[in-house]
This record gives C-alpha cells, sequence and structure tokens, in this order.
C-alpha cells in the first residue's frame, strides 16, 4: 500500500513541471463530457418543446446553439488531443533523458550483473508506458469518469426515478466491464508470450539451420513449433472469445435498463402531468447508450493500470539504483604519476561468495609493459577493472605514487587511462568517428597521424572512402582485426599515461596480425602499459610477464627468467609454441 | 498505375485463397455481422413504431411491457449475432494463421542453403512474425469491420429510405467526404508513425552501443559526448511526436464539424417535416438516430483501408516466401535403407560456386579410403569449407561428380545420408534447451542418462555440466547458462559421439580456450575421429601433422595431396606455410635458447 502512494507520489513529481497543463486538460475534459451530454439535452428541447409543442421559433433557436456549441466543441477536441499528446511527449522525454543520465553515472558493476534487454526496455517501452498512463490514461480515465457523473447528473435532471434506477445498475455495468477486460487481457498477454517465443524458435531455426539440416531434424522441430502455434491458437481464441462477450453483456445490462424506461415511460403516458415527455424518453435511451462506452474506456484503464504500475515500479527502481563508484567530496585531479601503480594487499570479489583477488600485491613501474598471463578466472581482467576503477577495491588500496586513488576524481584518473577491449567495440558511424572518440577536438592531421600509426592506412586503401567509411552497427562492416586497429588509433590519438588492454584470443589473419602486433609495439612504446596477453609475441616483448593462478601471483619476470625457471609458464610457453595457428 | 492496380486486385483475391478450409466459417461472420446491422436499424422502426403507434394509442399502451420486451428481444438478437460474428471471425483467422505459421516453419526449413545466403535473417524473421500478424489482423478485425460498415451504411440507407425517402439522399450527403478526408489522413498519419517508429529504433541503437560500451565510454570520459547523442535523437522523437499529435489534433475535430453538421442538417430538415406534419415524431427521432449510426464509423473508414492495404504487402512478402523453391531432396520416397554406410568418398572433377559466374573448387578430384583422417590446409578463401559442405548435400557441384561407397552422392536420400554425417563447427550452434537435449538433438531415438553421460565424458564436458546447478538439465542461453567457445564445442562433440556417423567433418579451430581446456578438446576430438572417415579443416600445426593425408588447396584448386612428412620435401605451397610458421618460431627459439 505503502509503495503504490510512493508510486503515486512519483507520478506527481512528473507531472509537476506539466501541473497547469494538466489542469487545463482536465477543464478541457470537463467541457467536453459535459458538450457531448448537452447535445442529447438539446435534441431533447427541440422534440418536446420545439415539434411536440409546434414551437417553430425554439427549434430554430434551439439548432442555432447547437451549431455554435459543435464549433466550440471542435476547439476543445483539438485542445484535448494538443495537450494530453505535449504532456505525454514531454514526460516521456524527461523521463529517458534522466534515466540516460543516471545510467552514465552507475558503475561497471550494474552493467555487469543486468542484461541488457532489460536495461533496454526500461529505458523504452517501460518509460513509454508511463508516460501513456500519465496523458491517455489520465484523459481516459478523467473522460469516463466525468462523463458518467454528467450523464447522470442530466439524467436526474430530467426524471429523478428512472436515474436512481440507472444508477442502481451502473455497479453491475462496471463490475462485469472490469471482469471481462480483466480476463481479455490476461489471455492477450500469454498470446503474446507465445508469440515471442515463437519468435525466438524462428529465429533460432533460421541460425542454426545448418546444424538442423545436419543432424536431420526438421521433422522433430517442426512438430514442436506446431505445440506453440497450438498455444498460440488457443490463447488468441480465448482473448477473442471474451471480447466477443465483453460488449454484449454489457449491453444486455443497459438494454435491461432501457427496457425499463419504455416501460416507465409508457405507462406514465406523455399526458401525464409527472409522467415523462417523447424527448425525455429519447434523451434517456441516448444517455444510457452514451455510458456504455466511458464503462468500456474505465474497465480498460483499470485492467490495463497493473501493467503500467509495473511498467512503472521497474523504472523507479533504475532510477533509484545507487551508484556505486563515486568521487569523493574532496577529491582531487589525479597528477601525472612518476613512479609507480600499486596493488596494496587488494581483496576484491565480484559477488559476496567467491573471492577473486585476496591480499593481492603488484607494483607496475611507470613506464613499463606487463604481461598478464594465466588460465580463465585467474583474475587477470579484474586487475585491468580495478585500475581503470571500474570497481574498487574491497580491502586494501590502489596507490598512483604512493597516493590511494580514491582521492582522486573518476574523471581525471579515466582521463589517463586508455583502453582496448578484448572485443573491439566500434559505434555506428565513420572511422573517423570512432578514432576521434577518445578526443573530440583532434585535428584532422592528428586524427591521419593516429591513424597511420596504428596501421588503420594499411588497410584503408581497400576501402572506397578511406578515413569516412562507414563502420556499420557494432563495425560489422569491418573485420574483427580491422576493428582492434581502430581501437588501437583511437589510443594513440588520446595518448593516456596507461595503457590497458585485453588481447583479442580470436583467430585473424596473418596479415592483419602482423598489423596489429606492429601497431600494439607503437602503442606500448614509452607508456605505462597493462595487458592480458595471449599472442606469443606480446608476451615476449613484455618487460615483465606476470603469470596468475587463482588471484596470486605465481610466477613474474622478463620472459627470459621466466623460461629459465621451467615452471608454469615454461609449460604454457611450450604449448603456445605446438599450437600457433597454421593459416 | 492500371496494371498495378490489376495485380493489387489479383493478389487480393489471392489472399482471400488463405481462407481455403475456413470459408464456410468465415461466410458465417459475414452473414452474422450483415443480420446484426439490418437488425440495429430494424429496431430503430421498432421504435418508431412504439413512439407513434403504441404510445398514441391507449389500448395497445396497456400491452407496453409487452412490447418492451420486444425491443429488448432485439437489442438481444444484435448482441448475439456480434458474438457468433467475433467468434467465427476469430476462428477463421486464428484457424489459418495457426495453419500459415506451420506451413512457413516447415518451408523454412526445407529451403536451401542458396537461399540462406542470399538472404537476410532479419528480413526472414520478419516476414514470418509480423507480415503474418498483419494478415491475422486483417482477417480477424480489418475485413470485418469493413463489412460491418458496409452493412451499417446500406442497412440504415434502406431503413432511411422506407422512413423518410429524402431524408436518406440527405443523410448520405457529407458521407464521401468523410471517407476522403480519412485516407487523405490515416495515409499521413501512418506515414508519420513510420518515421516516428524509425526515430524510436535510432534511439535504442544510440542506447544499445551506450550499453554495450559502457566501459569505452568510461574509458574515454565521454559521457557528456553521449548524453548530448542521446538528448539529440529524444528530441528527434519528441518533434515526430508532436508532428504526429498536431495531425491528429486537426483530423478529429475537423471530422466532428463534418459529422456534427451532417447531423444538424438532418435536425434542422427534420423538424421543419416534423412540425410541418409531414413526418411522425417517431420517424423524426428514429432518424436522428439512424444518421448518427452512419456518419460517425465513416469516420475510421480511412484507418481500416490503410491497414488492410499493409495487409496486402505483407501477403506479398509472405507469398514470395512461400514460393522459393525447397532444397533437392533425393529419391525420399523408395525406402532403401543406407544403414552400412562404410565411408569411401571419391570426388570426380568436382567443381563448384555459389553464384554461376563464380569458381570456388575447380576441378577437384580426389579419392578417400573409409576411416581415413584428412586435413584440409590452405589460405582463408582457398574453397575447404565449400569442400566439405558438398559431402552433406548442402550444396550440390556444378560439375563433376561425388562417390559414396561407390554410389552416387544424389542417389542417397538427403535425410540418410545426413544421418552418417557428423559436424563439428568452430562456433558449433546450440539452442535454448536443456543441455541435455543439445547432447540428444542430433538422434532419433530414445536415448537413457548414462548413454548421454558417457558421451559427454567422452567430450570431456561431463564434469563442466556437473557444476552446472541443474547439471544436464541447465538451460542453454537468455534464460540459462551461456558457455564459452570451448564448452560449447565439446557439446558439439558429444552431440556427434552419441551420434555416431559414418563420416567426420571438423573444424579444428579452438578460439579463446585456454591451454588446459585445449588439450582436453583435443582429445574429445581424437576419441571421435576412431575408426571413422573424417574430414578436418586444419588449423594447426599439430593437427596437420597427425592427419593420415594432407589436402592443400589454393584458390580451388587441389594443389598437393600427401602425407606430411612426404609434402614437406616438396616443393610447394605446404611448405610455404609450414616455412612461415616456423619463421615466427625461429625468433622464440633464438630467445629460449638464449634464455636456457
Amino acid at each position: 500500500m505503502k509503495k503504490k502512494k510512493n508510486i503515486a507520489g512519483r507520478f506527481l513529481v512528473l507531472l509537476k513541471p506539466y501541473l497547469f497543463l494538466s489542469m487545463a486538460l482536465f477543464l478541457v475534459i470537463t467541457s467536453i463530457s459535459t458538450v457531448d451530454a448537452f447535445f442529447t439535452y438539446l435534441s431533447k428541447i427541440i422534440i418536446d418543446q420545439g415539434i411536440v409543442a409546434g414551437n417553430k421559433q425554439v427549434v430554430s433557436d434551439t439548432l442555432r446553439l447547437y451549431g455554435c456549441i459543435v464549433i466550440g466543441q471542435a476547439l476543445l477536441v483539438f485542445g484535448l488531443i494538443s495537450l494530453s499528446g505535449n504532456i505525454g511527449e514531454r514526460i516521456n522525454r524527461d523521463l529517458r533523458k534522466k534515466m540516460f543520465l543516471h545510467l552514465q553515472k552507475l558503475s561497471v558493476s550494474f552493467y555487469s550483473r543486468t542484461p541488457l534487454g532489460e536495461i533496454m526496455s526500461r529505458v523504452t517501452s517501460d518509460s513509454s508506458k508511463i508516460s501513456e498512463l500519465l496523458s491517455w490514461g489520465f484523459v481516459d480515465s478523467c473522460w469516463s469518469g466525468i462523463n458518467i457523473i454528467v450523464t447522470m447528473i442530466f439524467m436526474f435532471r430530467i426524471n429523478w426515478e428512472l436515474a436512481s434506477f440507472v444508477l442502481l445498475l451502473l455497479p453491475f455495468m462496471l463490475l462485469a466491464a472490469i471482469f471481462f477486460q480483466k480476463r481479455i487481457i490476461k489471455h492477450y498477454r500469454r498470446s503474446r508470450e507465445v508469440n515471442s517465443d515463437m519468435t525466438r524458435i524462428y529465429s533460432e531455426n533460421i541460425s542454426g539451420i545448418k546444424t538442423i539440416k545436419a543432424l536431420v531434424r526438421e521433422k522433430k522441430n517442426l512438430d514442436g513449433f506446431n505445440v506453440k502455434v497450438g498455444e498460440m491458437y488457443k490463447a488468441s481464441y480465448r482473448a477473442a472469445w471474451y471480447s466477443a462477450f465483453f460488449l454484449p453483456v454489457i449491453q444486455i445490462i443497459g438494454s435491461l435498463g432501457l427496457g425499463f424506461v419504455l416501460w416507465y415511460g409508457g405507462t406514465r403516458s406523455p399526458e401525464t402531468a409527472t409522467g415523462m415527455t417523447i424527448g425525455s424518453i429519447q434523451a434517456f435511451v441516448s444517455y444510457l447508450f452514451f455510458m456504455l462506452w466511458p464503462i468500456q474506456e474505465l474497465s480498460r484503464v483499470f485492467a490495463s493500470m497493473q501493467n503500467a504500475l509495473a511498467a512503472s515500479e521497474r523504472v523507479f527502481a533504475l532510477l533509484d539504483q545507487k551508484v556505486e563508484i563515486q568521487d569523493l567530496p574532496d577529491a582531487r585531479e589525479c597528477p601525472e604519476i612518476k613512479d609507480s601503480i600499486v596493488f596494496d594487499h587488494v581483496d576484491f570479489s565480484y559477488t559476496d561468495k567467491e573471492m577473486v583477488l585476496e591480499n593481492f600485491c603488484l607494483e607496475i613501474k611507470q613506464g613499463t609493459t606487463i604481461a598478464l598471463v594465466g588460465a580463465t578466472g585467474a583474475g587477470k581482467s579484474t586487475i585491468i577493472n580495478l585500475v581503470a576503477r571500474f570497481y574498487e577495491p574491497g580491502k586494501g588500496q590502489i596507490l598512483f605514487d604512493n597516493e590511494d586513488y580514491r582521492y582522486y576524481t573518476m574523471a581525471s584518473i579515466q582521463s589517463k587511462t586508455g583502453m582496448v577491449l578484448q572485443d573491439p567495440h566500434l559505434f555506428n558511424g565513420t572511422i573517423r568517428d570512432n578514432i576521434i572518440y577518445s578526443r573530440l577536438d583532434a585535428s584532422d592531421e592528428e586524427t591521419m597521424a593516429a591513424a597511420r600509426g596504428a596501421r588503420v592506412t594499411d588497410f584503408l586503401g581497400d576501402l572506397e572512402k578511406g578515413l569516412d567509411f562507414e563502420v556499420g552497427e557494432g563495425g560489422t562492416h569491418l573485420s574483427f582485426g580491422q576493428r582492434q586497429l581502430v581501437c588501437i588509433a583511437r589510443i594513440l590519438l588520446a595518448n593516456p599515461e596507461i595503457l590497458i588492454m585485453d588481447e583479442a584470443t580470436s583467430s585473424i589473419d596473418v596479415r592483419t596480425e602482423n598489423l596489429i602486433q606492429q601497431a600494439i609495439e607503437k602503442v606500448t612504446k614509452q607508456r605505462t602499459s597493462i595487458i592480458i596477453a595471449h599472442r606469443l609475441s606480446t608476451i615476449i616483448n613484455a618487460d615483465v610477464i606476470h603469470y596468475l593462478e587463482k588471484g596470486r601471483v605465481v610466477e613474474s619476470g622478463s620472459h627470459e627468467d621466466l623460461i629459465r625457471k621451467k615452471g608454469k609458464y615454461y609449460q604454457l610457453y611450450q604449448h603456445m609454441e605446438l599450437t600457433e595457428e597454421v593459416v | 498505375m492500371n496494371k498495378q492496380k490489376e495485380s493489387k486486385i489479383k493478389s487480393l483475391i489471392k489472399m482471400f485463397g488463405l481462407l481455403n478450409g475456413f470459408r464456410g466459417m468465415f461466410f458465417l461472420a459475414i452473414v452474422s455481422l450483415s443480420l446484426a446491422a439490418l437488425i440495429k436499424s430494424a429496431s430503430f422502426i421498432y421504435l418508431r413504431f412504439i413512439l407513434d403507434e403504441v404510445f398514441g394509442n391507449p389500448v395497445l399502451l396497456e400491452n407496453i411491457v409487452f412490447y418492451c420486451l420486444f425491443f429488448i428481444l432485439f437489442l438481444l438478437g444484435e448482441s448475439v449475432l456480434s458474438v457468433v460474428q467475433k467468434r467465427t471471425a476469430a476462428r477463421s483467422a486464428e484457424g489459418l494463421t495457426k495453419k500459415l505459421r506451420s506451413r512457413l516453419f516447415g518451408h523454412l526449413q526445407n529451403l536451401s542453403f542458396r537461399y540462406y545466403d542470399n538472404a537476410e535473417s532479419g528480413d526472414i524473421l520478419e516476414r514470418v512474425t509480423s507480415d503474418v500478424d498483419n494478415l491475422n489482423t486483417f482477417f480477424n478485425s480489418q475485413a470485418t469491420e469493413i463489412g460491418r460498415i458496409v452493412a451499417l451504411v446500406v442497412f440504415n440507407f434502406i431503413s432511411l429510405l422506407y422512413l423518410q425517402p429524402g431524408m436518406a439522399f440527405l443523410a448520405l450527403a457529407f458521407i464521401p467526404l468523410v471517407v476522403g478526408i480519412s485516407i487523405y489522413f490515416f495515409k499521413r498519419i501512418t506515414q508519420g508513425y513510420k518515421r516516428y517508429q524509425e526515430i524510436e529504433a535510432e534511439v535504442s541503437v544510440v542506447l544499445h552501443e551506450n550499453i554495450t560500451a559502457n566501459r569505452l565510454v568510461r574509458a574515454f570520459n565521454q559521457q557528456k559526448f553521449e548524453e548530448k547523442k542521446f538528448t539529440e535523437k529524444i528530441n528527434d522523437k519528441f518533434r515526430q511526436g508532436i508532428r504526429i499529435m498536431l495531425m491528429h489534433a486537426c483530423y478529429w475535430p475537423v471530422t466532428d464539424l463534418i459529422c456534427f453538421g451532417q447531423i444538424i442538417m438532418v435536425l434542422l430538415v427534420g423538424s421543419r417535416w416534423a412540425l410541418g406534419g409531414e413526418m411522425t415524431i417517431g420517424s423524426y427521432i428514429a432518424v436522428t438516430a439512424i444518421v448518427a449510426q452512419m456518419v460517425w464509423p465513416v469516420r475510421n473508414v480511412g484507418r481500416i483501408f490503410i491497414e488492410a492495404s499493409h495487409a496486402l504487402v505483407s501477403f506479398d512478402r509472405v507469398e514470395t516466401l512461400l514460393n522459393e523453391k525447397p532444397e533437392v531432396q533425393g529419391q525420399e520416397e523408395n525406402g532403401e535403407a543406407h544403414e552400412d554406410i562404410r565411408g569411401n568418398l571419391e570426388l570426380v572433377n568436382v567443381s563448384f560456386g555459389y553464384r554461376e559466374d563464380q569458381s570456388v573448387l575447380s576441378d577437384v578430384s580426389v579419392k578417400i579410403k573409409a576411416g581415413e583422417k584428412v586435413a584440409l590446409v590452405g589460405p582463408t578463401g582457398c574453397g575447404k569449407t565449400s569442400l566439405v559442405n558438398l559431402i552433406p548435400r548442402f550444396y550440390e557441384p556444378k560439375s563433376g561428380y561425388i562417390l559414396l561407397d561407390g554410389k552416387m552422392l544424389n542417389d542417397y536420400p538427403v535425410n540418410t545420408l545426413r544421418h552418417q554425417i557428423g559436424i563439428v563447427e568452430q562456433e558449433p550452434f546450440l539452442f535454448s534447451c536443456s543441455l541435455r537435449e543439445n547432447i540428444t538433438y542430433g538422434v532419433h531415438r530414445a536415448v537413457d542418462d548414462d548413454e548421454v553421460i558417457a558421451a559427454a565424458e567422452k567430450a570431456q564436458i561431463h564434469d563442466v555440466i556437473m557444476k552446472f546447478n541443474q547439471a544436464y538439465d541447465t538451460l542453454v542461453g537468455e534464460k540459462g547458462v551461456t558457455l564459452s567457445g570451448g564448452q560449447k564445442q565439446r557439446i558439439a562433440i558429444a552431440r556427434t559421439i552419441l551420434k555416431n556417423p559414418a563420416l567426420l567433418i571438423l573444424d579444428d579451430a579452438t578460439s579463446s580456450v585456454d591451454m588446459e581446456t585445449e588439450q582436453r578438446i583435443k582429445k574429445a576430438l581424437f576419441a571421435l575421429m576412431k575408426g571413422k572417415t573424417s574430414f578436418i579443416i586444419a588449423h594447426r600445426v599439430e593437427t596437420v601433422m597427425r592427419a593420415d593425408r594432407i589436402l592443400v588447396l589454393d584458390k580451388g584448386y587441389l594443389v598437393q595431396v600427401g602425407t606430411h612428412e612426404e609434402l614437406i620435401k616438396e616443393n610447394g605451397l605446404y611448405k610455404t606455410i609450414f616455412h612461415k610458421q616456423l619463421e615466427g618460431f625461429e625468433k622464440t627459439k633464438f630467445l629460449l635458447r638464449r634464455a636456457v
């Protein structure tokens, strides 16, 4: 209950900048409902006081009024749509912006534990659901509520006894409507679920077609798929079934009222003093029909409310996500590192369960290149994550020239580090856009120099547009190795003090491989470099090699030292030599 | 233009052909919606009867309850018919979609690789999902919706003719105008929405990039830049949203004005006639009610037309997919069993290209004995993969032929042939079901747990699987665990061990695995190859050296055949490749020597 209140409060916060617009919207809705009901009332006047009474004057006067109101109504409808649309679009924009800003502040750990699709759907579809609820949901529920109230008022004005009878019927109609809507939505949702299952199966079958054919699974897969199709049929059919019944049931309840009106009106014939005139009966009938629609709308809003509330809970949860790594209040700019980066008895774990690093010590001298080698899970990536301050040590500290790096601002640390990740990520855009990503104000000459340094220019000749070649979404128009070269060019342009690199393990053709090797040699020169190394040449060229095992450095030294030692590294080396690629 | 229209009508007729098998149902839907419209019209005439005849007649008035009940009966009848209509429409629409989906799925699985090579998977996916959905909604709602509007207009018009002929034409006056505006507006608005969705997709792309590259953004301190990118996109979206909103904000009031204009006209003329006694009060009320029934639904005609035209486009897309020819099946029906394939393979002058004008393999001839292990070596693009793709008949040779145990490959039914071939790819494809199901994916018989475990043990993956919480029931993919490349490969090996084929095709690249894993994969592969004719697309020295024979391919030609020892002596491509490799070693060997 408290949670609901909380959400309502947060809705108000979202609406706050548009409070004035919302109030205007409310007024517009009220006027529209009143005018709608008034139309029917005018028809009644035309019939009773005009036609039945034989008064031409009343008829033409009323019709003139009718015409004026129609124009007013059209303006009101214009106001309704533009106000509501404006509020909806604006809230949606605000919300998305807010979420995006927050996402920029969140630490890397948030991203590694939250699936991509989940974040995406919160920012896109969930936020739309909220803005829809606060704009059109607001309109629909206000309009329906007000419409029912206004209609009832007009009914009471015409004949209070009959109106009371209708008032009695009203809750039943609403309940019936909600009953049906809930079920329709339930089955509809189920059909959407099955639908997404089907899409998944389809896409799996398309991408796995070779395996399917090789394993001769066609028939079995079709059988499996047919089960899903059957489920889909059932769910959609049920939803259709309920929605087929929905309106008729309300109509039947409504027509009970209608029959009563006719009977009542009939027995108290128009001539009797307390009885109803023909116009009144006609108005009553129209009013009754009028109410069916708002009831339908209201039940729809109620039934879908749950969905929107769930969406808002997800959105607010994202906005409430705590920023784990932040600058200390008195954080300073990080000065140039003169001497070393030191891991001083660092403990670290991603979850509470398993320690990745325990009492870990490591010294990285300024200007040297270190290679981290070892099996998966030895803690290599953790070390580079900590240096880049994507995570912070649980216990112990990381010292930049004997000062805990937590005293420095994140921005200053990150501007010192350059990263090349295992999966070279390129943004949708040109090669140039991607290179200057590390320094947006770089001149053309500088960009070109970086591209040349990273040997990007060596393959640019094959590409028609040179640096303006569009790399496509995720860089798919370039080969893996080429993407890596672009990432290295990016680093050369930024010229950071520290290079952090997670070497790719994928097989790359010989030519690009050579280019990469040269580029790496260039980028590591004169720079503190920490490399998770997989390639023999990188390892051998490193100043110091650290062999890691289960979060511990078990051997370190230069290649020659370690070979002489004939320990774990020696074994690894022999193995690597044997399995170097042929092609 | 005319031709275009003609073909549109043709595909419209074809689209209704989808109803095959559900015609009766659909017909019932149309009949009941027409009847419902008829009853609605009739109820107004009956209303006039009550108002004019019953109310004015004290004798009849005594039976008012009866007349009222009768009126309710009208409404009930209409309700029942609308239920019937929706039900039958749903039945036929859902039924035909079910049939279509199942047909499409089966068809997709039978399409040849040639088709998949040229088609984009996103496009195929869209055809089988959203295009089919469009067809579903067409038959579920648009087709009947149009029917309903037409029936309402027609029957109400007839009722008006009966009540007051003059009024009937007056009431129709503005309807064409509204239809015209409606179609124009909905055309525009659909374009607007399309753009809106495109922008929304662009927003998603920026967001997606930002999330996947979250480390990069932080490492380069580009949060501000990213914010700017995103803000620009959502501002675009906002502007487009407002544009669409304004279109709506104009359309609805304008048509309001027209429709109300129509109603006022009827009221004006109607009240004149009623005052002048040319029309009874009952007729007046009935006429005004009927006009409202005719005018308002017409505003949606544009929407329905546009949606229906989308369905037509979707139908064409689905139809094109269905018309793609499935792959050649071979003599499937002769039922001959080929259980005893030994694995003697002979390629005779085989040439192949993915396109007519292209030549990937040229004149390859080679004989491979049953049980032989053959390594394929050569630079990227030399035709290694294409060669092995011919064996399970994923593609057919352009010329030349392949013999299996002395019999033409084409004489084997495709399925029989593929049952005898096992493939382990570099990046094996796993399905999002349990690990057990993935391992037993290729066997078409009941397999007990012991057998699965034995295969997994041989493939060196059993202890990895046991580490997962749900062991063999662990799901793979989004809802379950993500496996590393090496683990996937071992699952695929287990799958192939269980399948126990006579012929093997392996891609030995073991990318991104550490030393220990690699050793285990190797062990698993050797266990698998025992006694089977094996093709290995070789990447590593070790594998090449262990093969019985090596086929060296260059630009589609088979340039060398022999054992490692033989080939290393020849002056050829093999020697060059091998020496290039050695060069790399030399450097390290030198270091090694210096170090020791």
